[in-house]
């Protein structure tokens, strides 16, 4: 992973995977195609995404922070934010669509374990003129001992022709999803770690990127 | 021996009985089937005897290979040889069936090579006419019906269990698939001679493909009726037992 500590505006001009561990304020202009972030987060900051091209980004933390995402010229942004707290947080994610013909897909998935009280905020704009755009949510957080969590999925629509969906879920994971692992064998705690993890990593990711995940959960399962 | 002794299950936080008094021997290498219409309690006795949460045995005893069963978790009956095919198998986001059956192998002590574990997968995905990126897929995500059904009969090729309880599955395959599924299942018991069988079913197409040594009329929580296929066939014909005493009761009126 790359620190960057420095400037607190960042340009990616050039297509490719990037990964990121921020600490401070930052913006994020994505101009070209074919670019993938791979974010870690710390210490409750804010991030400001202009989305030029069409990309997806990635975010770990287990902080609060704030992501405000401008999506212009016809882009596509699939945001993937991956929360994990046992303390009391919130994540808030506000989408603006700038330009007609814009898509975001946000999805959003947190663990709340220990006392941890984990909110999720994610409000999507569409302003009127901004035709064929689409807004798409989908949260969910899993509740772990006393554990808390709420949702709030905002949509912001004003404009007729636009589509725009929201799902969210707190609570548990299911018990028919437990039942099915240990059928096949798998103990209770393994098949909850199997379930833990793949409720988190919602995306095939990268290994180094992925071990940041592995630690975070680790904790989690020790706990 | 798999073997069920006087079994009486609730509902959990409920008094409703669904088994009452249900009784069932099976030897090892039989396959033996359960019918009945709705509602009789033969999916309760599958998951009965796996342990579901929403099941409480109350009275009786499940044995299988003289251990008794009642006090194990689900993990452990299933570790012991017990494999349900379910009726409507789940579908678990973010869980790779073959991280779950490689999980599962290493919790019977089998950590197979990693090589040999995909090598065998992709062998039994081709003989069950199955997308070979199945095994990297989440756990029946996007699977159609049959599907689904095929990527349980993978789970049961690789971890060899010694008793199969199929809970309805014809349900949601079409003929080429069921042909498919009972093959592949009769392959198995082919080459695992000892292996026994529940078959739990409605109809009786299934038994045309899966033989039963013995066929169980299930009413009312509990067996009436034990025979050979022919009271399948019969079944067939005429419908179950408590079924027509009803319609016949309703053609007097």
């Amino acid at each position: 992973m790359n620190n960057i500590l420095l400037d607190s505006t960042i340009n990616y001009t050039k297509e490719g995977i990037y990964k990121l561990i921020l600490d401070k304020d930052t913006t994020i202009n994505i101009k070209n195609y074919n670019i993938k972030i791979y974010l870690v987060t710390k210490n409750n900051i804010k991030i400001t995404l202009n989305v030029l091209n069409s990309t997806t980004i990635y975010n770990i933390t287990e902080d609060c922070v704030k992501v405000d995402i401008n999506i212009y010229n016809n882009a596509k942004l699939d945001f993937y934010e991956m929360t994990v707290t046992d303390r009391k947080i919130t994540n808030e994610v506000n989408i603006y669509h700038q330009n007609k013909e814009t898509i975001s897909n946000i999805t959003c998935h947190g663990i709340s374990y220990g006392n941890g009280d984990l909110k999720f905020i994610i409000n999507g704009y569409i302003k009127k003129g901004m035709i064929n755009s689409v807004c798409n949510q989908s949260s969910r957080i899993i509740n772990l001992d006393k554990g808390k969590s709420s949702i709030k999925p905002n949509l912001f629509i004003d404009e007729f022709d636009s589509t725009s969906n929201h799902s969210a879920y707190t609570g548990p994971f299911d018990d028919k999803l437990l039942f099915y692992l240990e059928t096949k064998g798998i103990s209770k705690r393994e098949a909850f770690n199997l379930l833990l993890k793949g409720f988190l990593k919602i995306e095939i990711l990268p290994k180094d990127y992925e071990k940041i995940l592995d630690d975070i959960l680790d904790k989690v399962v020790r706990r | 021996m798999f073997r069920i002794d006087k079994l009486n299950v609730k509902i959990k936080d409920t008094d409703k009985e669904i088994l009452k008094d249900f009784s069932l021997t099976i030897n090892n290498g039989e396959i033996h089937a359960i019918m009945g219409p709705n509602g009789v309690g033969k999916s309760t006795l599958s998951k009965a005897i796996m342990h579901h949460p929403d099941y409480v045995i109350e009275n009786g005893t499940i044995t299988y290979n003289g251990k008794t069963l009642n006090d194990l978790t689900t993990d452990e009956v299933a570790r012991s040889g017990i494999y349900l095919l379910m009726q409507d198998p789940t579908v678990i986001e973010g869980v790779a069936t073959s991280e779950a059956l490689r999980t599962a192998l290493k919790e019977r002590g089998n950590d197979v090579n990693l090589f040999s574990f995909i090598r065998d997968m992709k062998k039994e995905l081709e003989s069950l006419n199955l997308p070979k990126d199945v095994m990297n897929r989440s756990i029946n995500k996007g699977l159609s019906g049959g599907e689904k059904k095929k990527n349980e009969v993978l789970g049961l090729t690789v971890l060899k269990p010694s008793f199969i309880i199929l809970d309805e599955l014809d349900s949601g395959l079409d003929v080429d698939s069921l042909k498919i599924v009972a093959n592949n299942i009769n392959k198995y018991l082919e080459d695992n001679k000892d292996t026994s069988v529940l078959i739990i079913t409605h109809y009786s197409r299934i038994l045309d493909l899966i033989k039963p040594n013995y066929v169980h009329e299930m009413y009312d929580g509990k067996i009436i009726k034990t025979g050979d296929i022919s009271l399948a066939k019969e079944i067939e014909k005429k419908g179950f037992t408590g079924v027509n005493e009803v319609e016949m009761s309703d053609i007097h009126e």
